[in-house]
């Protein structure tokens, strides 16, 4: 009886504790959401707003909702760049597609370069591939500062400063976290499917391309996802070695533009894609967790 | 018409199987020694292919890492010539000058405060906040979804969008919102004096959340649903929980995160560049930011050798603290097996 009362008082006691810790949570998350959604919402409003009404209403909704703004942006943004010809202005599409291009190239090549050499790496054990698994994590642990002036001089140095091909080739490494997680997703594949592949006839090669990397897709698809996130968000590279490719960050580093309504166009693009997504890129992280420790 | 799809689609087949044929004669043709050393990952085949695959990466590795790291090192030591337009041998001069200004400039004295007190803040408020977040969606709190989507959004809006929002948001709409509440000290928080770095500190860790959520969540999601059960039993509470289960198996991924953001002392710009261009006010400065301006724009390659020059001293400050850090982490930190 005694005891039977003691298992419900500790039961009790844990349900309070955890409806505080509930609560807690819970309000500590809300204040989290609050501040980031009203700067997010009320400048969505702002941007649907004319000049007076902003001026005269600053918290409420539009009196006249407008596409004015948004219609601006294509119109009058642009960047001008000099070259020897003379200059040449972009406008918003063009700059939209600048970014895409780089985005895009970056995240390609920053997936599949670290994903095809950690393939060999994790498959083909030699004892160079321990050599090269070895430079990842130390070059990984070695933190080097402030090496951006000799990068920009190696560049110009091969001729590849402001050439877009260039700088794919100065981004195509296979450093980083992304290689580890390759490693880690390829050492958990069997290689009895590439002896089958191999029975078969097909050459190294094929395997790599039909077998194993189909088996790793998830991964990849979901890396090139996050590459592909974190070159869009990346503006200062662009900025520096590719002075004639102005990028959709260009305008909001130009003081004189008018930069409001462009964020928004940002934004939009970019909630409607990604969010949905946000939790499909937990598993490979694990993974290259997993490697790290080990 | 029908008449002309089919005749080309005869002719495609045809040349298909003719194409077939041929590979299959010179598949026959080949050398007996050959095809068997295809399979097998020994042969001659997977060597050429190991090395083929590999060589362009490591030619890559080679010019932009070892090389640009080299080619830091001899940047440092020289100096940039008006005349010619060339980098000439100068000597210790720019580590000098640097060490120098570093006990001296009162803009890198101040660079230094900033900089800890942002690795400081993010090492006692930042971090702590993003593994309590991720503890509470990993619990799956209510409306978890939702948070998730919040946390995780400023990794994906571009941060010069974030950025921008919130200086705008604290220029333009703060100052008003404050008014309703009798505040009216909020003005131009982003530009004044006394006020300008503390607001970007705020934004610092407001922004941080994401990356590290979703690692440490699913790190998480690894611990053993049997610990739990078993705690429970005897009375575990969530807090309980939190810090003798949950914290302790998660640590291996902490001390990840800890290792590898010792550089950042170094590197961190805290967004100064996204919200003050090139401009950014003395009293804001960081290592990372200063650097940074230091080198970007055509006039300023007279920088390179001392900017190479403060990099490297940098290093040789940050490598040791990471490998002592890594050191303490994993010998102090808690370790357990599961």
């Amino acid at each position: 009886m005694l005891r039977a009362l003691n298992v419900k008082r500790t039961r009790k006691k844990s349900v309070l504790s955890k409806s505080i810790f509930m609560i807690i949570g819970f309000v500590l998350l809300m204040i989290q959401a609050v501040s980031f959604l009203t700067p997010l919402f009320w400048s969505i409003l702002t941007s649907l707003k004319s000049n007076v009404d902003f001026a005269t209403n600053l918290f409420g909704l539009p009196k006249r909702w407008i596409l004015a703004n948004y219609k601006n942006v294509f119109e009058i943004l642009t960047v001008s760049v000099h070259t020897p010809q003379g200059s040449i202005k972009y406008f918003l599409t063009a700059l939209f597609l600048n970014s895409l291009v780089y985005s895009a190239g970056c995240a390609i090549l920053h997936t599949m370069v670290p994903c095809i050499c950690a393939y060999v790496v994790a498959k083909y054990k030699y004892k160079f591939s321990k050599f090269v698994y070895g430079i990842v994590i130390v070059t990984m642990l070695l933190p080097t500062v402030g090496n951006l002036p000799s990068q920009i001089t190696v560049v110009k140095m091969l001729g590849l400063f402001d050439n877009l091909v260039g700088i794919f080739i100065m981004r195509a490494s296979f450093l980083g976290i992304n290689f580890l997680i390759f490693y880690g997703a390829f050492n958990s594949i069997s290689w009895e499917y590439a002896e089958a592949g191999f029975i078969d006839g097909a050459s190294h090669f094929s395997i790599m391309l039909k077998v194993m990397l189909p088996l790793v897709r998830p991964t990849i698809n979901a890396i090139l996802l996050l590459s592909f996130i974190q070159y869009w968000n990346e503006y200062y590279v662009p900025m520096i070695f590719l002075p004639s490719m102005p990028s959709m960050v260009s305008p909001s580093l130009d003081s004189n533009c008018d930069v409001h309504a462009s964020r928004q166009i940002q934004l939009l693009e970019l909630i409607d894609g990604f969010c949905r997504r946000a939790h499909d890129v937990q598993q490979p992280f694990v993974r290259a967790h997993l490697e790290l420790i080990a | 018409m029908e008449k002309l799809v089919k005749a080309a689609n005869g002719l495609i087949a045809k040349i298909k199987l003719w194409f077939y044929n041929l590979r299959v004669k010179i598949y026959q043709k080949r050398p007996k020694s050959q095809k068997k050393s295809k399979g097998s990952i020994n042969g001659r085949g997977a060597k050429f292919f190991y090395a083929a695959i590999l060589f362009f990466p490591l030619l890559q590795f080679l010019i932009f890492y070892i090389f640009v790291n080299i080619n830091s090192i001899l940047l440092s030591f020289q100096q940039f010539d008006m005349v010619s337009g060339k980098f000439t041998f100068l000597g210790a001069d720019n580590f000098k000058a640097f060490l120098n200004d570093l006990v001296n400039d009162p803009i890198i004295i101040k660079a230094t405060f900033n900089s800890l007190t942002l690795y400081l803040v993010g090492l006692l408020i930042g971090l702590p906040l993003n593994i309590i977040f991720s503890y509470f969606l990993y619990k799956k709190i209510p409306l978890h979804g939702f948070y998730r989507i919040i946390l995780f959004l400023p990794q994906i809006i571009s941060s010069m969008v974030i950025s921008l929002m919130f200086k705008f948001f604290v220029e333009r709409g703060l100052p008003g919102i404050l008014n309703i509440f009798n505040i009216t000290n909020a003005n131009n928080l982003i530009t004044r004096a006394d006020t300008a770095f503390k607001t970007i500190i705020f934004y610092t860790v407001w922004s941080s959340f994401g990356t590290q959520i979703i690692i440490f969540s699913s790190a998480m999601s690894r611990v053993p649903q049997t610990l739990i059960e078993a705690g429970k039993i005897d009375g575990l509470t969530a807090f309980k929980e939190f810090w003798h289960i949950t914290l302790p198996l998660i640590f291996p991924t902490i001390t990840t995160f800890l290792v590898v953001g010792v550089a950042g002392l170094f590197t961190s710009q805290a967004g100064l560049y996204d919200f003050f261009g090139s401009q950014a006010p003395y009293h804001t400065y960081t290592y990372g930011y200063f650097l940074f301006v230091k080198v970007i724009g055509d006039a300023n390659v007279v920088n390179y050798p001392y900017a190479s020059a403060a990099g490297i001293i940098f290093t040789m400050i940050a490598a040791p603290l990471t490998l002592i850090a890594k050191f303490l982490l994993e010998k102090f930190g808690p370790t357990v097996e599961y």
